[in-house]
């Protein structure tokens, strides 16, 4: 397969046309899945650029995509380390988009060698086990009819489409040569099976797409990468044998079969975990995991309260995406919520009975900016940061960067002492003097909002002795406090295309360039028309022309 | 190899905490010199990077004579007792730009070349190198007959994640192409030194496996070789890198591990988590290093990076009274940042322990930090205000007399940093002719430091 050639219908100089056309009316809203309006020549506007498909890129199994599918592979139990491969270079707020960046460096090699062969004498050393995930009984040491059948069955597993002839000859070789040497069938197998998982093909997604029939030198992601694509984003593992088996009956090129496919992975119960850790990523919750806070300083921390933060957030994205299948923007301004006894005693509201999670409802805040997760990982080890939450909410929720800090800072003006007794005094000179004030500007009055809320999330309306004034304006809005300023991001017109935009660049990979925007366009359409429902959206994201298609990558890197 | 064979020869006394077993006494395999081994061979060299984030304090740093025997500033006197082999590098510049507080510093001082942004806007924003950092380019040299080319540690877990590679990482092979580090001196041990069969048979076994997992290691290689025809340029990079580390691993197993006879197997140092959020990086850092005497003497890697606390890392130095981030702290504390001051002194208190413990262990006639050379420095200059100019940087290590050590080099007119790098690379005889790249290009040394 060539994928090398140049494309005419590529203009990969039309960045700044793309980026104007995306902030004009265009009005396409091509309501149905998979509208292939959005190819070729100029859009409906006029002067808009055209859609071109982002290039492939081998993207790297993460580290959870790694374990779910050895999980799913070599069946549970697998006995693998937390800390036994890399750890995911997150970029660009996903560990998706990483994934397609970065290198297995040395010692990851090394690690993945190590994981992979250790795994397979897991399984081998383990006759009942070995037996069943075998799946034929070897007549000779060497049985070479049961090595190959359970190879081209394992490797159709493992590597996410059929191997070729050259491909199953060399593991079977490999699997006979180990099996003579070490006069043992199931050890000989577990070199070839340490083997196929210490693959490029197993430890990459390579989805490098084939000669697309409607486009002329676009690619079209096959059936089976379909099918990784699919398994990866809904579910966060590898496909499994149904996904596998539609793939090989090559239903995977038509938007009707993506569909089906991608109905059946949301239903999954894996489908919410991998949502959730979607999730997690955009509002970049890992750091709760180790949460450190001065229990001194604040009386409600405990060991284990990160963790139950996050699980608080993700129980209420989990309430509105899967089981009330609901606008997700009410995640701004929902009173309930879900807490534990230790979030109970942090909120000030009685423990739930029955010792786990319950809904409640809360009076002091109003959803996810009130949450102890969001308040706490967009603060200092000591005190609140209304520039970190500020900065958050620009971030994560309306897709703004935030210009570079300065350099060479000079210190700024001391306030006059008794000054400082508050957040909103203390930043006073970062919103008054340059080089400080046009950034911090952008970002403090959204998080002084958020004030009435500690560096642990507790409700507090007093800092050091003074009252602490809650209000400020959201770009020109005024607000007098955090609910009116979480009613104030409900309503949004950033908010739905922005959740978009995040789910598609973990879907995808990659953020999305300018040339994609007619197809993200439609995707933000299908979003809002359904009420900015998330499973909506998912549908949307798989069957839209940006996810099902490529153009190569090119020759300069 | 002759990397081991090599090893071997060393002879070479450890005392010490955790680590401490006397190798056997191996004289008469020295010359009779005791600077090279029997047949002539010249001991090796070693390159090493202690990293720390969030700059200094600039006006407690600096010392405040020049030249030889100069006097120890304040954030430098836990180093008196390596003074002799300490060269201080003060006034020299960042020559890169300062695109981004921190991450420009980083990448410029690790590899003298430009930073690369990584900012599709409407995105969080991200970094990486755009080149080897410094150790890299070492270790392709002197790195190619050890058991590891390199061995990257990471002392405070407290690292900014999310920004891309440049402030998680300090080793690099190029953009996006980081070396991680291990955190934990325990998994360090068991990676290098490896964890014993105690029954024969199954050692025999898993002795047996080792070839064949060296020839599934030269299929997979293949199969990278071949999937790299079918992709694009950037992808053909990344493929390069994990090829590169197949067959590493490949020699790897085509070599024995160190054994006990020869190399004094030390004790675990056993695990080392934080407790009650506070981590334990003396101790972390004092493993490490006894670890890392014993790893550079055996002549399992000569090249080695530390990451001692992260660019913009959230370090709560709780043994000097923070309780604040280290990155918060240095922008916060007002004055004369007393607390950011102490957090320094702790740093080179933690840089003395692991020069100590090279100079403590013996090699030939000289020590281990006769034979080394160690870059320290930092993300910035002064931290508070992520200045790149009057960049803080040390030399530890005479490099087989490369280096000169006892000296304070101040430059009067903001000379390029890299050209210490320059001198560094050619510390360890390599013919380099120029170093860095962009602004950071420079094709001289720091003649300063250099032994004449």
């Amino acid at each position: 397969m060539s994928t090398r050639t140049t494309l005419p219908l590529l203009a990969l100089a039309v960045a700044s046309a793309a980026l104007a056309a995306c902030l004009g009316d265009i009005g396409d809203g091509d309501g149905a899945f998979g509208g292939g309006s959005t190819w070729g020549g100029e859009g409906p506007g006029g002067g808009e650029a055209a859609f071109s498909p982002a290039p492939s890129r081998l993207r790297k199994l993460t580290k959870a995509q790694y374990q779910n599918s050895l999980r799913d592979l070599l069946g549970t139990p697998v006995n693998l380390a937390k800390d036994s491969v890399e750890d995911d270079g997150e970029k660009n707020g996903f560990t998706a988009i990483g994934a397609s960046f970065v290198t297995i460096s040395p010692r990851g090699v090394e690690q993945y060698e190590t994981a992979a062969m250790g795994l397979a004498k897991q399984v081998m050393a383990d006759t009942a086990r070995r037996a069943t995930f075998v799946g034929c009984n070897p007549t000779t040491p060497t049985d070479a009819t049961c090595t190959r059948a359970f190879l081209t069955k394992f490797g159709r597993r493992a590597w996410r489409r059929q191997l070729t002839a050259a491909e199953v000859d060399r593991w079977v070789a490999i699997a006979n040569d180990a099996q003579t040497k070490l006069t043992s069938f199931w050890e000989g197998l577990e070199i070839a099976v340490g083997g196929l998982l210490t693959s490029p093909h197993f430890l990459y997604r390579v989805e490098l797409g084939e000669p697309d029939p409607d486009h002329a030198g676009a690619l079209r992601y096959t059936s089976f990468e379909m099918a990784s694509r699919l398994s990866y984003f809904l579910r966060n593992t590898t496909p499994d044998d149904t996904l596998l088996d539609a793939a090989e009956r090559g239903e995977l090129s038509s938007t009707e079969g993506v569909k089906a496919q991608a109905s059946r992975l949301l239903s999954s119960a894996e489908a919410k975990s991998s949502l959730d850790s979607f999730f997690a990523e955009m509002l970049h919750l890992a750091p709760l995991e180790s949460l450190t806070r001065d229990k001194t300083k604040f009386p409600a921390m405990t060991p284990t309260l990160g963790a139950s933060m996050k699980t608080e957030t993700l129980k209420l994205f989990d309430d509105l995406v899967f089981d009330r299948d609901t606008d997700v923007r009410e995640l701004f301004d929902t009173n309930t919520t879900f807490v534990n006894a230790e979030l109970a005693n942090l909120y000030g509201v009685p423990a739930p009975s029955g010792g786990g999670f319950a809904k409640v409802s809360l009076t002091d805040r109003l959803g996810i900016l009130g949450h102890a997760s969001f308040l706490s990982v967009n603060a200092h080890v000591g005190s609140s940061s209304p520039t970190y939450r500020g900065k958050a909410i620009r971030e994560r929720f309306l897709c703004e960067s935030m210009p570079a800090p300065p350099d060479n800072v000079p210190p700024l003006p001391e306030a006059a002492p008794g000054a400082r007794a508050t957040a909103r005094q203390r930043l006073e000179m970062h919103r008054k003097v340059e080089p400080c004030a046009s950034c911090h500007k952008l970002m403090d009055p959204i998080g002084l909002g958020l004030e009435n809320y500690d560096a642990i999330g507790a409700f507090r309306d007093q800092e050091n002795g003074e009252t602490i004034d809650p209000s400020g304006d959201l770009d020109g809005k005024k607000y007098a406090g955090p609910k009116d300023l979480a009613k104030l991001l409900r309503d949004d017109p950033r908010v739905g295309p922005c959740f978009a935009r995040n789910l598609y660049r973990h879907a995808a990979g990659h953020v999305e360039l300018p040339s994609e925007e007619p197809a993200m366009k439609t995707v933000i359409t299908q979003f809002s028309d359904s009420g900015y429902r998330v499973k909506t959206l998912a549908l949307a994201i798989v069957t839209s022309d940006a996810f099902r298609f490529a153009v190569p990558q090119g020759e300069t890197p | 190899m002759s990397g081991f064979n090599r090893r071997q020869l060393l002879r070479g006394l450890f005392g010490g905490a955790a680590v401490s077993v006397a190798l056997p006494l191996l004289d008469g395999m020295l010359s009779t010199s005791g600077q090279a081994l029997a047949d002539g061979t010249p001991l090796p060299k070693r390159f090493g990077i202690f990293f720390w984030g969030n700059g200094v304090r600039l006006s407690k740093w600096n010392p405040s004579t020049t030249g030889a025997g100069f006097a120890l500033s304040e954030s430098l006197t836990p180093l008196k007792n390596v003074k002799e082999y300490l060269s201080v590098v003060s006034g020299m510049n960042i020559k890169t730009g300062n695109e981004r507080g921190h991450h420009a510093g980083c990448v410029g001082i690790l590899s003298g070349s430009p930073m690369i942004s990584q900012d599709p806007m409407g995105a969080p924003y991200a970094s990486t190198f755009s080149g080897r950092s410094i150790d890299q380019v070492i270790a392709a040299e002197i790195g190619k007959t050890t058991r590891y080319k390199s061995l990257e540690m990471a002392v405070s877990r407290s690292i900014a994640s999310g920004e891309g590679t440049t402030l998680r990482y300090v080793s690099h092979n190029g953009p996006d192409s980081a070396n991680p580090p291990e955190f934990e001196p325990k998994k360090l041990f068991e990676r290098v030194f490896g964890v014993g069969f105690e029954d024969p048979e199954a050692k025999k076994r898993e002795d047996m496996k080792v070839g064949l997992r060296r020839s599934v290691l030269d299929a997979v290689w293949g199969e990278a070789k071949a999937l790299q025809s079918t992709v694009g340029a950037a992808d053909r990079i990344r493929l390069d890198a994990h090829m590169t580390g197949i067959r590493a691993l490949e020699t790897r197993l085509a070599s024995l591990p160190p054994s006990v006879g020869a190399c004094a197997k030390p004790t675990s140092p056993g695990s080392l988590p934080a407790v009650d959020g506070k981590e334990p990086i003396e101790e972390r850092m004092h493993a490490f290093s006894d670890l890392l005497a014993l790893v550079l003497a055996c002549d399992i890697t000569r090249v080695f990076s530390i990451q001692f606390t992260g660019s913009v890392g959230g370090t709560v130095f709780w043994q000097v009274g923070a309780t604040q981030g280290h990155h918060e702290l240095t922008h916060d504390e007002p004055g004369e940042q007393p607390k950011v001051q102490a957090t320094t002194s702790f740093t080179m208190k933690q840089l003395a322990y692991l020069l100590e413990k090279l100079k403590a262990t013996p090699e030939g006639t000289g020590n281990l930090l006769d034979r080394t050379a160690i870059l320290g420095s930092s993300d910035a200059a002064h931290g508070r205000e992520h200045t790149i100019n009057d960049y803080p940087i040390l030399v530890a290590g005479k490099a087989g007399g490369a280096l000169k050590g006892d000296y304070h080099y101040r430059s009067t007119s903001g000379e390029n940093a890299s050209m210490v790098l320059m001198s560094l690379v050619r510390a360890m005889d390599i013919p380099a002719t120029s170093f860095g790249k962009g602004g950071g290009l420079v094709t001289k040394g720091l003649a300063a430091i250099e032994a004449a």
